[in-house]
Formats: C-alpha cells, structure tokens, sequence
C-alpha cells in the first residue's frame, strides 16, 4: 500500500528501529512497510497514525482511486 | 509526534543480540542432542535438547524488545497455507494412482503408505483446530 512513512520517519529524525520501538513491532516490519512490500494491520495503522498524531489516511493510500475507476466502469456496463 | 526516551541504537543492538542468543540455543540443543544420542546417551540428550528449546521460548518470549511481530504471523500463516496446499496436492496425486500403480504389477513400499497415513493424519488435526477455532470462543 502507498504510503509516506519513510519520508515522516527521516522528518522526524527517527531510524527505522526507534520508530519500530515505538510502535512495537521490529525493525524489519517498518522496513517492510515503507518499501510497500506489507500492509500493516488496522491496529499497527492506528499506532503508527497515532505516534505522527495524524489520521490513518494522512499515512496510507489504499489506492481507492483505481477501485472507484473500476467501480465506474462496471456499473456503465450494468446499466448498458 | 510522541516523544521516543529510549536509545535506539542500543535496542537495536540488544535486538540483535538477542535473536543470536535465541536460535543458538535451539542449534545447540538439536546438535547437543544429536551428539548425545550417537554418544549413546539418550537420557542426557533428552534434558540437552529441552534446555535448549526452553531457553530458546524464554527468550523468545521474555526478552524486552519485539522479536516477532505480526508481520512474523502473517508470513507463517502464508507459509502454513502454502504447505497444506502442497501436502494436498502430493495426498492427492499419490494416493489415487496407487490403485492403478498396483493394478499395473507395481508394489508400492510400505514407505509410501506411511508417509501418505502421516499426511492424513495431519489433514484430521488441521480440521479438528480449524473448526475449533472457527467455531470455538475465540473465533477468528
């Protein structure tokens, strides 16, 4: 999943493993997540939401913008 | 932001020391064990091998930092679903070509049936958790 944890992790001047600390899980996990290779569960979405004191969003891009484009698409070939 | 106390580097470090610490132990219990028994001393390589694997689940277990995570369950509930899968496949195809493989003059090693008795028998436990976790109180 898109997101821009990396570029809010250097901002805070923070190493992978701080913020891994921070959060709970390893070092590897948020490695994992900022090269968009795992999707972190809603609870880890949360703690890391909350430790930047922003919203989930802010963080994430789920991409919903292909799936409304997929969702436009079908829904003209039903009303065809 | 939430404000971090604690020195990065050195969790990171003791991180580290501490999965070393955690997989040499069970190494050293399997091959202590290993070495035991070919010693001809079984009851010795019995207490060798649980004090290995005990101290590898208390640091596993009680060491201060994450060693595993969600991301360690999620990669081993893949790797479970990826075996059985495999392990069907291989029950499958093995086990309804024996009739026509003994049929055909061949006979098949009792090793065979062994090993496929074995995978049913992992297919019954895998069913039994299942449907005590789907139906059980803690229900995923």
């Amino acid at each position: 999943m898109n997101n821009d944890l990396r570029e809010r992790r250097n901002e805070a001047g923070l190493s992978q493993a701080a913020l891994a600390e921070a959060v709970g899980v390893t070092r590897q996990t948020i490695n994992a997540i900022e090269r968009e290779r795992y999707d972190p569960s809603l609870e880890l979405a949360f703690e890391l939401a909350a430790f930047f004191e922003c919203s989930i969003e802010d963080i994430f891009d789920p991409k919903f913008s292909d799936q409304k484009d997929n969702h436009n698409k079908s829904e003209t070939n039903h009303n065809r | 932001m939430t404000l971090i106390t604690t020195s990065a580097t050195d969790r990171r470090f003791t991180q580290r020391q501490y999965e070393l610490i955690m997989w040499a132990s069970l190494i050293i219990g399997i091959i202590g064990y290993l070495i035991a028994v070919y010693l001809e001393y079984p009851i010795a390589a019995l207490g060798i091998f649980w004090v290995g694997f005990i101290a590898f689940l208390a640091l596993w277990k009680g060491s201060p930092g994450a060693l595993s995570d969600e991301r360690d369950k999620a990669i081993e509930r893949r790797t479970g679903s990826i075996t059985i899968g495999v392990v069907a496949v291989i029950l499958l195809v093995t086990g309804l070509a024996i009739p026509a493989v003994t049929d055909a003059g061949y006979e098949v090693p009792d090793l065979v049936f062994g090993i496929l008795f074995g995978y049913v028998g992992m297919f019954v436990v895998w069913s039994v958790i299942y449907v005590a976790i789907r139906f059980g109180p803690s229900s995923a």
